[in-house]
């Protein structure tokens, strides 16, 4: 009898793993384009932009050889976003560019995913007007994720260009979207506050400014998104400026310092160290900024 | 009557010729005519009746070369015409113009050369020689050549010998520099100036030459121990080669069995491309397999496929 019920019980859990599959077909022949995509992405999900770099390059192409005005714009769209992570701006641009030319040839005129990539890039050479017009357009896109980007992109600069009436625009708009009323969706949510919070510093309400800062630090820290993290950590140190409270902006330019060191972005690294150094109000901190300099240094000269 | 007073005895006739006068015209007549056709038939007439040819002939800016009124006019050798008048033109420049017999114009052409030649090269009186042409005939209501002058022999002469002067003197005048120079250098060197000025005169690096011989004679001496070593050292060497004539004799052993090992390489190495694709499809398979497990409701997946884009999601965008 036991051996029945256990019999049967297998039987049914196998019929319910396999109803509760789905069948994949193989495609007709492997695409290269596909897995140079997979990989690359995997390589982002590791860290590994310099790997991730060249893997979108040989995908975009590949996608020009294979035509594909979609596959041109999303292996565009991916160079250009790592180049801008590993901070090269100008190839960026360049990528942006060529890809542009390829899609207009294959008649498609605009990319708003290419309009937000490009306002990125002209914010980061300081030309803000020009960015925020590109970034207005990339808003209106019909991608869910490119256009809630493009707001909390504009917020940022906005606050930037010291616009208050567009950042607390900005604000009303990501917090009715969808996404940031998802409560699984704590990236989506600390993007609001950080905007909330450059909104605070704007008005002049220091301490809330800072405990925003503050919790959007630890929600990217959780998130592992080190990037965003190091944006809050020099909001942080903005903050604590304006407090005139240097020591703890010290302390937050050492922290920026170490995560900038850690994403092999050591031009950044030296500057932030450089300002710990700048700030630092006590002996201890001098020497602990004095010191990482000097192994951020030797780090450099060994390689 | 006339004939009847001829029968008179006394006054006999001898020949009684009727139509005698008619006879005579006749053949003065024919006379006439005979010496017609003769000058008819020489071409006497056709000269008189065709007019010569005239040339014009543009004379070279250098000179005439003594080409004066009467001077023949020759075309390939044969007396054609003379000189009849030079002018000059209103330019500066001097033209000839030459009268050509007619019969020799169709010889006359655009590319006919004309040269201003004397009778004995460099002496005598001057003339044109005109060649023969090919080309387009010449327009002869107003035919133009261009004549040029034959270089006289004796200023070729006189410019070649200024030519060789104007050579030969600067290389006079270096050959004396050279020799004044390697007059001054001898010199320096009889005073024992320079590097071979002392070689030859002062014993002071003969001297030392010589020390430095005996020094080298010297270090060879202290080298002679040293040779004893070398050889040591050269036996171990005969030794050395002799057991890697040995080892080189073990391996030409063992390559006999180098063949079938390259060979099962080989053999194994054309397998690897087709086990290479057949890795990556199994890995294909296994990740399809992990993702369909992975997609399981019991082990904690949702039945809903991941999103088939490729793009990065917007957030990787920082400022």
């Amino acid at each position: 009898m036991r051996k029945f019920i256990f019999l049967a019980s297998m039987v049914g859990v196998s019929i319910m793993l396999f109803a509760c599959g789905h069948k994949t077909e193989k495609p007709l022949r492997d695409d290269p384009y596909d897995r140079t995509m997979d990989v690359a992405k995997d390589a982002v999900y590791y860290n590994r932009l310099k790997q991730a770099e060249v893997n979108y390059t040989k995908a975009f192409d590949l996608a020009l050889g294979h035509d594909d005005r979609n596959s041109i714009n999303n292996s565009g769209y991916n160079l250009a976003t790592v180049q801008l992570a590993l901070n090269k701006i100008d190839d960026a641009e360049s990528t942006l560019y060529k890809t542009r030319q390829e899609l207009y040839i294959r008649g498609q005129n605009d990319s708003k995913q290419l309009d937000l990539l490009q306002g990125v890039c002209l914010y980061k050479k300081g030309l803000y007007q020009k960015a925020i017009a590109f970034i207005k357009l990339a808003s209106t896109s019909e991608d869910q994720d490119i256009k809630q980007r493009s707001v909390f992109l504009m917020g940022f600069l906005s606050y930037q260009l010291q616009d208050i009436s567009t950042l607390q625009y900005c604000i009303n708009q990501l917090e009715a979207d969808k996404t940031t009323q998802d409560k699984n969706n704590l990236s989506a949510k600390a993007d609001v506050t950080e905007l909330k919070s450059l909104y605070s510093l704007s008005v002049g309400d220091y301490q809330k400014a800072l405990s925003q800062a503050q919790q959007v630090e630890a929600v990217r820290r959780q998130q592992k998104d080190y990037r965003a993290m190091l944006r809050d950590l020099l909001l942080q140190a903005k903050i604590y400026l304006t407090l005139h409270q240097s020591q703890e902006a010290a302390r937050c330019y050492l922290r920026a310092g170490e995560t900038a060191k850690h994403m092999s972005n050591t031009g950044l690294a030296e500057f932030y160290f450089n300002q710990a150094l700048l700030y630092s109000e006590s002996y201890t901190m001098n020497q602990f900024a004095r010191t990482k300099l000097q192994d951020l240094q030797k780090s450099k000269s060994v390689q | 009557m006339i004939f009847k007073k001829q029968q008179d005895p006394d006054n006999r006739i001898l020949f009684r010729m009727r139509y005698a006068n008619e006879w005579t015209g006749a053949i003065v007549l024919l006379c006439v005519l005979a010496f017609v056709g003769a000058i008819i038939e020489a071409g006497i007439l056709r000269d008189w009746v065709t007019p010569a040819a005239k040339l014009n002939i543009i004379l070279p800016q250098s000179g005439v070369a003594n080409l004066s009124v009467g001077d023949n006019v020759e075309v390939f050798g044969i007396n054609a015409g003379t000189i009849k008048e030079i002018n000059v033109n209103s330019d500066g420049g001097l033209s000839a113009l030459a009268t050509v017999r007619p019969q020799l114009r169709n010889f006359i052409r655009k590319d006919s050369q004309v040269t201003i030649k004397r009778q004995f090269a460099v002496a005598g009186a001057s003339y044109v020689a005109i060649t023969r042409g090919y080309s387009a005939p010449l327009n002869w209501n107003y035919a133009v050549v261009i004549a040029k002058t034959e270089p006289n022999p004796a200023d070729q002469l006189s410019q070649m010998v200024a030519e060789i002067r104007k050579r030969i003197v600067p290389t006079m005048d270096s050959a004396q520099n050279i020799m004044s120079s390697l007059e001054i250098a001898i010199e320096g060197i009889q005073q024992g100036k320079g590097t071979i000025g002392r070689l030859i005169n002062n014993d002071e690096l003969i001297r030392r030459s010589e020390k430095m011989i005996q020094s080298l004679n010297d270090i060879i001496n202290q080298l002679k121990p040293i040779e004893h070593n070398i050889n040591h050292v050269i036996r171990h060497s005969d030794k050395i080669v002799s057991n890697f004539e040995k080892v080189s004799k073990d391996i030409t052993n063992v390559s006999p069995q180098l063949n079938p090992i390259s060979k099962n390489i080989a053999e194994t190495t054309e397998q690897l491309p087709s086990m290479m694709i057949q890795l990556q499809s199994t890995v294909h398979d296994l990740q399809q397999l992990i993702n369909q497990l992975k997609s399981l409701w019991i082990l904690g997946g949702s039945s809903h496929p991941s999103s088939k884009t490729k793009r990065l999601p917007a957030r990787e965008i920082n400022p």
